[in-house]
Protein backbone atom coordinates (compact mmCIF):
# COMPACT_ATOMS: atom_id res chain seq x y z
CA UNK A 1 0.00 0.00 0.00
CA UNK A 2 3.17 2.83 0.61
CA UNK A 3 4.17 2.03 -2.78
CA UNK A 4 0.37 3.43 -3.77
CA UNK A 5 0.88 5.97 -1.46
CA UNK A 6 3.94 7.54 -3.11
CA UNK A 7 2.23 6.82 -6.68
CA UNK A 8 -0.65 9.17 -5.35
CA UNK A 9 1.77 11.65 -4.27
CA UNK A 10 3.09 11.84 -7.57
CA UNK A 11 -0.39 11.93 -9.19
CA UNK A 12 0.08 8.79 -10.61
CA UNK A 13 -2.39 6.77 -9.76
CA UNK A 14 -6.27 6.83 -11.74
CA UNK A 15 -9.33 7.84 -9.66
CA UNK A 16 -10.39 4.50 -9.09
CA UNK A 17 -7.01 3.67 -7.11
CA UNK A 18 -7.23 7.29 -5.46
CA UNK A 19 -10.21 5.84 -4.03
CA UNK A 20 -8.91 3.04 -2.73
CA UNK A 21 -5.88 4.84 -0.59
CA UNK A 22 -8.05 7.01 0.56
CA UNK A 23 -10.62 4.26 1.98
CA UNK A 24 -7.25 2.33 3.20
CA UNK A 25 -5.92 5.63 4.80
CA UNK A 26 -9.15 6.93 6.64
CA UNK A 27 -9.10 3.39 8.33
CA UNK A 28 -5.09 2.89 8.81
CA UNK A 29 -2.96 5.46 11.67
CA UNK A 30 -0.05 3.92 10.29
CA UNK A 31 -0.91 5.17 6.49
CA UNK A 32 -1.81 8.52 7.73
CA UNK A 33 1.31 8.56 9.57
CA UNK A 34 3.37 7.68 6.09
CA UNK A 35 1.35 9.86 4.11
CA UNK A 36 2.58 13.15 6.52
CA UNK A 37 6.08 12.06 6.49
CA UNK A 38 5.97 11.68 2.61
CA UNK A 39 4.86 15.31 2.46
CA UNK A 40 7.79 16.26 5.03
CA UNK A 41 9.98 14.47 2.76
CA UNK A 42 8.79 16.47 -0.46
CA UNK A 43 8.42 20.11 1.13
CA UNK A 44 12.25 19.36 2.01
CA UNK A 45 12.72 18.42 -1.17
CA UNK A 46 11.45 20.73 -2.94
CA UNK A 47 12.96 23.15 -0.08
CA UNK A 48 9.91 24.91 0.97
CA UNK A 49 10.33 28.08 3.01
CA UNK A 50 7.20 26.69 5.16
CA UNK A 51 8.30 23.99 6.50
CA UNK A 52 11.87 26.13 7.92
CA UNK A 53 9.83 28.59 9.65
CA UNK A 54 7.55 26.36 11.29
CA UNK A 55 9.24 23.59 12.26
CA UNK A 56 12.32 26.06 13.53
CA UNK A 57 9.32 28.18 15.76
CA UNK A 58 8.14 24.80 17.14
CA UNK A 59 11.26 23.29 17.61
CA UNK A 60 12.25 26.06 19.61
CA UNK A 61 9.04 26.54 21.36
CA UNK A 62 9.52 22.77 22.52
CA UNK A 63 13.31 23.34 23.87
CA UNK A 64 11.57 25.84 25.86
CA UNK A 65 8.83 23.89 27.38
CA UNK A 66 11.06 20.40 27.55
CA UNK A 67 12.43 21.09 31.34
CA UNK A 68 16.17 19.08 32.01
CA UNK A 69 15.34 15.55 32.06
CA UNK A 70 16.40 13.89 35.05
CA UNK A 71 15.07 10.86 35.50
CA UNK A 72 14.49 8.56 32.15
CA UNK A 73 10.63 8.55 31.87
CA UNK A 74 8.52 8.09 28.38
CA UNK A 75 7.74 11.55 26.85
CA UNK A 76 4.46 10.32 24.88
CA UNK A 77 3.01 14.47 23.67
CA UNK A 78 6.84 14.90 21.73
CA UNK A 79 7.33 11.45 19.97
CA UNK A 80 6.06 12.83 16.95
CA UNK A 81 7.82 15.70 16.90
CA UNK A 82 11.42 13.85 17.40
CA UNK A 83 10.09 11.38 14.79
CA UNK A 84 9.57 14.66 12.82
CA UNK A 85 12.64 16.05 13.58
CA UNK A 86 14.68 12.84 12.59
CA UNK A 87 13.02 12.60 9.54
CA UNK A 88 13.48 16.23 8.72
CA UNK A 89 17.07 15.77 9.48
CA UNK A 90 17.33 12.73 6.79
CA UNK A 91 15.63 14.67 4.39
CA UNK A 92 18.25 17.37 4.19
CA UNK A 93 20.66 14.99 3.58
CA UNK A 94 18.69 13.69 0.85
CA UNK A 95 18.04 17.19 -0.28
CA UNK A 96 21.99 17.67 -0.35
CA UNK A 97 22.32 14.88 -2.37
CA UNK A 98 19.48 14.93 -4.86
CA UNK A 99 20.68 18.97 -5.75
CA UNK A 100 24.16 17.22 -5.83
CA UNK A 101 22.80 14.54 -8.34
CA UNK A 102 20.36 16.79 -10.38
CA UNK A 103 21.97 19.43 -10.72
CA UNK A 104 19.88 22.74 -11.61
CA UNK A 105 16.57 21.07 -12.85
CA UNK A 106 13.62 23.63 -13.07
CA UNK A 107 11.19 24.27 -10.86
CA UNK A 108 8.15 23.21 -11.05
CA UNK A 109 5.17 25.52 -11.22
CA UNK A 110 2.65 24.26 -8.83
CA UNK A 111 4.17 23.32 -5.06
CA UNK A 112 2.16 22.56 -2.68
CA UNK A 113 2.00 24.91 0.51
CA UNK A 114 3.97 23.05 2.83
CA UNK A 115 1.82 22.70 5.47
CA UNK A 116 0.88 19.14 6.81
CA UNK A 117 -3.18 18.71 6.12
CA UNK A 118 -5.70 17.82 8.71
CA UNK A 119 -6.16 14.70 8.81
CA UNK A 120 -10.00 15.21 8.42
CA UNK A 121 -9.87 17.22 5.04
CA UNK A 122 -8.58 15.79 1.94
CA UNK A 123 -4.91 15.85 1.06
CA UNK A 124 -3.96 18.79 -1.06
CA UNK A 125 -2.56 17.08 -3.97
CA UNK A 126 -0.28 19.07 -6.51
CA UNK A 127 -1.28 20.03 -9.95
CA UNK A 128 -0.22 21.76 -12.59
CA UNK A 129 -2.39 24.78 -13.44
CA UNK A 130 -4.69 24.11 -16.27
CA UNK A 131 -5.79 26.34 -18.98
CA UNK A 132 -9.03 27.87 -16.94
CA UNK A 133 -5.95 28.75 -14.51
CA UNK A 134 -4.06 30.65 -17.12
CA UNK A 135 -7.22 31.94 -18.47
CA UNK A 136 -8.09 33.61 -14.41
CA UNK A 137 -4.19 34.75 -14.68
CA UNK A 138 -4.60 36.82 -17.96
CA UNK A 139 -8.15 38.27 -16.56
CA UNK A 140 -5.61 39.10 -13.34
CA UNK A 141 -2.33 40.66 -15.24
CA UNK A 142 -4.93 42.83 -16.99
CA UNK A 143 -6.34 44.71 -14.27
CA UNK A 144 -3.33 44.86 -11.88
CA UNK A 145 -2.14 48.38 -11.37
CA UNK A 146 1.51 47.69 -11.27
CA UNK A 147 1.11 47.17 -14.57
CA UNK A 148 1.00 50.64 -15.38
CA UNK A 149 4.31 50.88 -14.33
CA UNK A 150 5.70 47.44 -15.51
CA UNK A 151 3.88 47.88 -18.98
CA UNK A 152 3.52 44.52 -21.08
CA UNK A 153 6.44 42.93 -19.56
CA UNK A 154 4.45 42.22 -16.95
CA UNK A 155 1.95 39.98 -19.44
CA UNK A 156 5.43 37.91 -19.62
CA UNK A 157 3.97 36.29 -16.37
CA UNK A 158 1.00 34.68 -18.43
CA UNK A 159 3.06 32.97 -20.59
CA UNK A 160 5.92 31.54 -18.50
CA UNK A 161 3.92 30.96 -16.17
CA UNK A 162 2.38 27.59 -19.01
CA UNK A 163 6.62 27.22 -19.60
CA UNK A 164 7.54 27.10 -15.72
CA UNK A 165 4.87 23.91 -15.68
CA UNK A 166 5.98 21.76 -18.12
CA UNK A 167 9.50 22.07 -17.48
CA UNK A 168 8.85 19.85 -14.51
CA UNK B 1 10.62 85.85 17.57
CA UNK B 2 13.65 85.83 14.79
CA UNK B 3 15.09 82.72 16.99
CA UNK B 4 11.55 80.88 17.06
CA UNK B 5 11.26 81.17 13.62
CA UNK B 6 14.90 79.52 13.49
CA UNK B 7 14.21 76.38 15.73
CA UNK B 8 10.95 75.61 13.59
CA UNK B 9 12.70 75.82 10.57
CA UNK B 10 15.60 73.20 12.09
CA UNK B 11 12.67 71.25 13.45
CA UNK B 12 11.21 70.91 9.52
CA UNK B 13 13.95 69.86 7.87
CA UNK B 14 14.20 66.48 8.93
CA UNK B 15 10.53 66.54 8.00
CA UNK B 16 11.15 67.79 4.38
CA UNK B 17 13.81 65.68 3.96
CA UNK B 18 12.08 62.45 4.01
CA UNK B 19 9.08 63.52 2.63
CA UNK B 20 11.18 65.10 -0.19
CA UNK B 21 12.41 61.46 -0.71
CA UNK B 22 8.73 60.24 -1.08
CA UNK B 23 7.62 63.34 -3.39
CA UNK B 24 10.79 62.23 -5.54
CA UNK B 25 10.04 58.47 -5.42
CA UNK B 26 6.23 59.64 -6.49
CA UNK B 27 7.91 61.65 -9.35
CA UNK B 28 9.36 59.13 -10.56
CA UNK B 29 7.19 56.31 -10.51
CA UNK B 30 4.47 58.56 -12.32
CA UNK B 31 7.42 59.11 -15.16
CA UNK B 32 7.95 55.38 -15.49
CA UNK B 33 3.75 55.42 -15.87
CA UNK B 34 3.62 58.06 -18.78
CA UNK B 35 6.56 56.61 -20.47
CA UNK B 36 5.48 53.23 -20.49
CA UNK B 37 2.56 54.19 -22.43
CA UNK B 38 3.16 56.98 -24.26
CA UNK B 39 6.35 56.07 -25.61
CA UNK B 40 7.32 53.67 -29.00
CA UNK B 41 10.31 51.03 -27.90
CA UNK B 42 11.51 47.64 -29.13
CA UNK B 43 13.86 45.96 -26.72
CA UNK B 44 14.78 42.34 -25.66
CA UNK B 45 14.32 41.52 -21.68
CA UNK B 46 14.79 38.36 -19.55
CA UNK B 47 12.03 37.32 -16.87
CA UNK B 48 12.89 35.38 -14.23
CA UNK B 49 11.31 33.60 -10.92
CA UNK B 50 13.72 31.31 -8.78
CA UNK B 51 15.54 29.42 -11.12
CA UNK B 52 13.90 29.68 -14.36
CA UNK B 53 14.49 32.36 -16.75
CA UNK B 54 13.43 33.05 -20.41
CA UNK B 55 14.23 35.80 -22.78
CA UNK B 56 11.33 37.49 -24.81
CA UNK B 57 11.05 40.29 -27.48
CA UNK B 58 8.74 43.33 -26.99
CA UNK B 59 7.54 45.93 -29.52
CA UNK B 60 5.47 48.73 -28.10
CA UNK B 61 3.68 50.85 -30.56
CA UNK B 62 1.53 54.26 -29.75
CA UNK B 63 -0.52 54.69 -32.86
CA UNK B 64 -3.29 57.09 -32.84
CA UNK B 65 -3.59 57.39 -29.09
CA UNK B 66 -4.23 53.53 -29.20
CA UNK B 67 -1.33 51.30 -27.58
CA UNK B 68 -0.35 48.61 -29.49
CA UNK B 69 2.48 46.07 -28.38
CA UNK B 70 3.39 42.35 -28.68
CA UNK B 71 5.28 39.93 -26.60
CA UNK B 72 7.21 36.95 -28.19
CA UNK B 73 9.38 34.38 -25.78
CA UNK B 74 12.44 33.65 -27.87
CA UNK B 75 12.99 30.79 -25.76
CA UNK B 76 10.78 27.04 -25.68
CA UNK B 77 7.73 27.29 -27.50
CA UNK B 78 7.21 30.90 -29.11
CA UNK B 79 4.29 32.20 -26.97
CA UNK B 80 3.27 35.54 -27.77
CA UNK B 81 1.04 38.40 -25.84
CA UNK B 82 -0.25 40.90 -27.96
CA UNK B 83 -2.35 43.73 -26.61
CA UNK B 84 -4.06 46.46 -28.49
CA UNK B 85 -5.25 48.84 -26.03
CA UNK B 86 -7.24 47.01 -23.88
CA UNK B 87 -7.15 43.72 -25.28
CA UNK B 88 -5.00 41.15 -24.62
CA UNK B 89 -4.71 38.10 -26.74
CA UNK B 90 -2.31 35.47 -25.01
CA UNK B 91 -1.25 32.29 -27.83
CA UNK B 92 -0.02 29.33 -26.21
CA UNK B 93 0.95 27.14 -29.22
CA UNK B 94 1.60 23.93 -26.91
CA UNK B 95 -1.80 23.65 -26.33
CA UNK B 96 -3.23 25.35 -29.39
CA UNK B 97 -4.97 27.62 -26.22
CA UNK B 98 -5.95 31.53 -27.01
CA UNK B 99 -6.84 33.29 -24.67
CA UNK B 100 -8.35 36.46 -25.00
CA UNK B 101 -9.01 39.52 -22.14
CA UNK B 102 -11.37 42.22 -23.09
CA UNK B 103 -11.95 45.38 -20.40
CA UNK B 104 -13.22 47.40 -22.80
CA UNK B 105 -15.66 47.76 -19.96
CA UNK B 106 -13.69 49.47 -17.61
CA UNK B 107 -11.90 51.88 -18.80
CA UNK B 108 -12.49 54.00 -15.79
CA UNK B 109 -9.97 51.41 -14.17
CA UNK B 110 -8.15 53.68 -11.63
CA UNK B 111 -5.07 54.12 -12.95
CA UNK B 112 -1.71 54.98 -10.77
CA UNK B 113 -3.33 58.38 -10.57
CA UNK B 114 -1.36 60.54 -8.19
CA UNK B 115 -4.29 60.05 -5.51
CA UNK B 116 -3.35 56.71 -5.76
CA UNK B 117 0.61 57.34 -5.69
CA UNK B 118 0.25 59.72 -2.42
CA UNK B 119 -1.39 56.26 -0.99
CA UNK B 120 1.49 54.69 -1.47
CA UNK B 121 3.28 56.51 1.25
CA UNK B 122 1.13 54.97 3.90
CA UNK B 123 1.48 51.28 3.28
CA UNK B 124 5.42 51.71 1.56
CA UNK B 125 8.48 53.32 1.83
CA UNK B 126 9.13 55.07 -0.91
CA UNK B 127 12.82 56.26 -1.92
CA UNK B 128 15.41 56.84 -4.78
CA UNK B 129 18.41 54.47 -5.03
CA UNK B 130 21.25 54.88 -6.59
CA UNK B 131 22.35 55.37 -10.49
CA UNK B 132 23.22 51.91 -12.27
CA UNK B 133 23.29 51.43 -15.33
CA UNK B 134 21.17 48.42 -16.92
CA UNK B 135 21.21 47.68 -20.95
CA UNK B 136 23.91 50.16 -21.28
CA UNK B 137 21.70 53.04 -20.44
CA UNK B 138 21.62 54.84 -16.71
CA UNK B 139 18.82 54.08 -14.89
CA UNK B 140 17.74 55.69 -11.36
CA UNK B 141 16.29 52.73 -8.75
CA UNK B 142 12.78 53.67 -7.19
CA UNK B 143 12.65 51.38 -3.95
CA UNK B 144 9.20 50.30 -2.67
CA UNK B 145 9.91 49.09 0.84
CA UNK B 146 6.42 47.74 2.49
CA UNK B 147 5.83 48.84 6.04
CA UNK B 148 4.37 45.68 6.87
CA UNK B 149 4.68 41.62 5.81
CA UNK B 150 1.05 41.96 3.94
CA UNK B 151 3.07 42.65 0.90
CA UNK B 152 5.98 42.44 -1.23
CA UNK B 153 8.65 45.23 -1.51
CA UNK B 154 9.09 46.29 -5.13
CA UNK B 155 12.07 47.81 -7.12
CA UNK B 156 12.05 49.77 -10.53
CA UNK B 157 14.95 51.23 -12.14
CA UNK B 158 14.33 54.02 -14.75
CA UNK B 159 16.08 54.91 -17.69
CA UNK B 160 17.01 58.47 -16.35
CA UNK B 161 17.08 59.92 -20.13
CA UNK B 162 12.99 58.65 -21.05
CA UNK B 163 11.56 57.28 -17.51
CA UNK B 164 10.87 53.61 -19.12
CA UNK B 165 11.42 50.76 -17.31
CA UNK B 166 14.80 48.90 -17.40
CA UNK B 167 14.74 46.07 -14.35
CA UNK B 168 12.06 45.35 -11.98
CA UNK B 169 12.13 43.41 -9.16
CA UNK B 170 9.64 41.63 -6.76
CA UNK B 171 11.01 41.54 -3.11
CA UNK B 172 9.78 39.12 -0.74
CA UNK B 173 9.80 39.17 3.35
CA UNK B 174 13.48 38.19 3.63
CA UNK B 175 14.69 40.76 1.17
CA UNK B 176 15.41 37.80 -1.08
CA UNK B 177 14.53 38.76 -5.21
CA UNK B 178 11.77 36.17 -6.12
CA UNK B 179 11.07 37.70 -9.64
CA UNK B 180 12.60 39.73 -12.06
CA UNK B 181 12.29 41.47 -15.39
CA UNK B 182 15.45 43.23 -16.76
CA UNK B 183 16.44 44.59 -20.22
CA UNK B 184 19.32 43.59 -21.75
CA UNK B 185 18.69 45.57 -24.96
CA UNK B 186 16.08 48.44 -25.79
CA UNK B 187 15.61 51.15 -28.45
CA UNK B 188 13.34 54.04 -27.86
CA UNK B 189 11.90 55.94 -30.80
CA UNK B 190 13.03 54.89 -34.81
CA UNK B 191 11.44 53.33 -37.11
CA UNK B 192 9.28 50.16 -35.79
CA UNK B 193 8.23 48.09 -38.91
CA UNK B 194 4.13 47.46 -38.17
CA UNK B 195 4.88 43.97 -39.50
CA UNK B 196 6.64 43.12 -36.16
CA UNK B 197 3.07 43.85 -33.93
CA UNK B 198 1.22 40.91 -36.24
CA UNK B 199 0.81 37.59 -34.52
CA UNK B 200 2.82 34.87 -35.63
CA UNK B 201 0.09 32.81 -35.37
CA UNK B 202 -2.76 34.80 -36.43
CA UNK B 203 -3.86 32.53 -39.28
CA UNK B 204 -2.74 29.17 -37.76
CA UNK B 205 -4.70 29.78 -34.28
CA UNK B 206 -8.44 29.69 -36.21
CA UNK B 207 -9.08 25.90 -35.55
CA UNK B 208 -7.52 26.94 -32.11
CA UNK B 209 -9.24 26.67 -28.36
CA UNK B 210 -10.42 30.08 -27.71
CA UNK B 211 -10.86 31.09 -24.55
CA UNK B 212 -12.83 34.36 -24.24
CA UNK B 213 -14.82 35.41 -21.05
CA UNK B 214 -16.62 38.63 -21.87
CA UNK B 215 -16.46 40.92 -19.26
CA UNK B 216 -19.11 43.58 -17.95
CA UNK B 217 -19.28 45.64 -14.99
CA UNK B 218 -20.26 43.58 -11.64
CA UNK B 219 -24.01 45.57 -10.60
CA UNK B 220 -23.23 44.92 -6.98
CA UNK B 221 -23.45 41.06 -7.51
CA UNK B 222 -20.71 41.03 -4.73
CA UNK B 223 -22.88 42.38 -2.05
CA UNK B 224 -24.08 38.29 -1.70
CA UNK B 225 -20.49 38.11 -0.03
CA UNK B 226 -18.79 38.91 3.20
CA UNK B 227 -14.80 40.11 3.08
CA UNK B 228 -14.22 39.95 6.81
CA UNK B 229 -10.50 40.16 6.72
CA UNK B 230 -9.72 43.87 6.60
CA UNK B 231 -5.96 43.86 4.61
CA UNK B 232 -4.78 48.03 5.58
CA UNK B 233 -4.42 49.28 2.45
CA UNK B 234 -6.45 47.49 0.12
CA UNK B 235 -9.60 48.11 -1.14
CA UNK B 236 -11.84 47.17 -3.97
CA UNK B 237 -10.90 48.76 -7.36
CA UNK B 238 -12.69 46.96 -9.95
CA UNK B 239 -16.00 44.08 -9.88
CA UNK B 240 -16.55 42.49 -12.89
CA UNK B 241 -19.00 39.67 -14.13
CA UNK B 242 -17.27 37.25 -16.52
CA UNK B 243 -19.32 35.30 -19.28
CA UNK B 244 -22.42 35.52 -20.99
CA UNK B 245 -24.57 38.61 -19.80
CA UNK B 246 -27.55 36.75 -19.13
CA UNK B 247 -25.88 33.98 -16.87
CA UNK B 248 -22.52 35.20 -15.75
CA UNK B 249 -19.81 32.36 -15.32
CA UNK B 250 -17.85 33.94 -12.42
CA UNK B 251 -17.64 37.11 -10.55
CA UNK B 252 -14.37 38.90 -10.75
CA UNK B 253 -13.52 41.29 -8.34
CA UNK B 254 -9.64 43.24 -7.81
CA UNK B 255 -8.41 44.66 -4.32
CA UNK B 256 -5.25 46.21 -4.66
CA UNK B 257 -3.14 49.10 -2.31
CA UNK B 258 -2.01 50.93 -5.26
CA UNK B 259 0.75 48.76 -6.46
CA UNK B 260 0.28 45.05 -5.46
CA UNK B 261 -3.21 43.43 -6.14
CA UNK B 262 -5.77 40.90 -5.19
CA UNK B 263 -7.89 38.93 -7.89
CA UNK B 264 -10.88 37.15 -6.41
CA UNK B 265 -12.82 35.21 -8.75
CA UNK B 266 -16.26 33.72 -6.88
CA UNK B 267 -18.24 30.92 -9.17
CA UNK B 268 -20.80 28.47 -8.79
CA UNK B 269 -19.59 25.06 -8.61
CA UNK B 270 -21.24 22.42 -11.20
CA UNK B 271 -22.18 19.05 -10.01
CA UNK B 272 -19.35 17.42 -12.11
CA UNK B 273 -16.77 20.42 -11.08
CA UNK B 274 -13.52 19.21 -9.87
CA UNK B 275 -13.56 19.73 -5.98
CA UNK B 276 -10.44 18.15 -4.36
CA UNK B 277 -8.21 20.64 -5.95
CA UNK B 278 -8.50 22.94 -3.34
CA UNK B 279 -5.22 25.34 -0.89
CA UNK B 280 -2.48 27.04 -1.95
CA UNK B 281 -0.71 26.80 -5.27
CA UNK B 282 1.95 28.96 -6.91
CA UNK B 283 2.11 29.87 -10.97
CA UNK B 284 5.71 31.97 -11.32
CA UNK B 285 6.10 34.67 -8.43
CA UNK B 286 1.91 34.70 -8.17
CA UNK B 287 0.27 32.97 -5.43
CA UNK B 288 -2.86 31.12 -5.67
CA UNK B 289 -5.60 30.22 -3.20
CA UNK B 290 -8.50 28.17 -4.05
CA UNK B 291 -11.48 27.57 -1.29
CA UNK B 292 -15.14 26.31 -1.47
CA UNK B 293 -17.53 27.84 0.15
CA UNK B 294 -21.34 27.36 0.29
CA UNK B 295 -21.01 25.49 -3.14
CA UNK B 296 -18.80 27.91 -4.90
CA UNK B 297 -15.01 27.86 -5.87
CA UNK B 298 -13.25 30.93 -4.78
CA UNK B 299 -9.87 31.45 -6.26
CA UNK B 300 -7.46 34.06 -4.93
CA UNK B 301 -4.28 34.85 -6.52
CA UNK B 302 -1.92 37.70 -6.56
CA UNK B 303 1.84 38.60 -5.91
CA UNK B 304 0.87 39.02 -2.41
CA UNK B 305 2.84 36.52 0.28
CA UNK B 306 0.80 33.04 1.06
CA UNK B 307 -0.08 34.42 4.77
CA UNK B 308 -1.81 37.45 3.18
CA UNK B 309 -3.70 35.74 0.23
CA UNK B 310 -4.82 32.89 2.86
CA UNK B 311 -5.92 35.61 5.41
CA UNK B 312 -8.13 37.35 3.02
CA UNK B 313 -9.06 34.24 1.39
CA UNK B 314 -10.53 32.64 4.54
CA UNK B 315 -12.20 35.59 5.49
CA UNK B 316 -14.63 35.09 2.74
CA UNK B 317 -18.45 33.81 3.58
CA UNK B 318 -21.52 33.88 2.08
CA UNK B 319 -23.63 36.68 3.61
CA UNK B 320 -26.80 35.17 4.96
CA UNK B 321 -30.00 35.63 3.80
Amino acid sequence: MKSALSAFLDDELEDRQQATVLSAMARDDGLRQAWDSYHLIGDALRRAPALDRRLTARVMQCLERDPVLLAPQARRGERPLRAMLALAATAAGVALVAWIALGTQAPTKVERLAQRPPASAAPVVATVADSRMQELMVAHQAYSPANRILGGTAYVRTVSAAAEGKAR
Amino acid sequence: MKYWLFWALCCLIPCTASAGQQTDGRFWLERMVRAAHKLDYTGTFVFQHAAFSETSRIVHLVEGGRELERIEVLDGAPREVVRSDDEVKCYLPDSNTLIVENRGQQRSFPALAPTALAELGEHYVVRKGPLVRVAERESQAILLEPRDELRYGRQFWADTSSGLLLKAALVNERGETIESVTFTQLQIGGAIDRETLKSRYAAASHDWQVRNARTTQSRGEDAAWLFKTVLPGFSKRAGMLRGPRDLPRSMHLMFSDGVAAISVFIERLGAQDERSEVGMLTMGATNVYKRIVDDHLIVLMGEVPQATLKMFGDGIEARKR
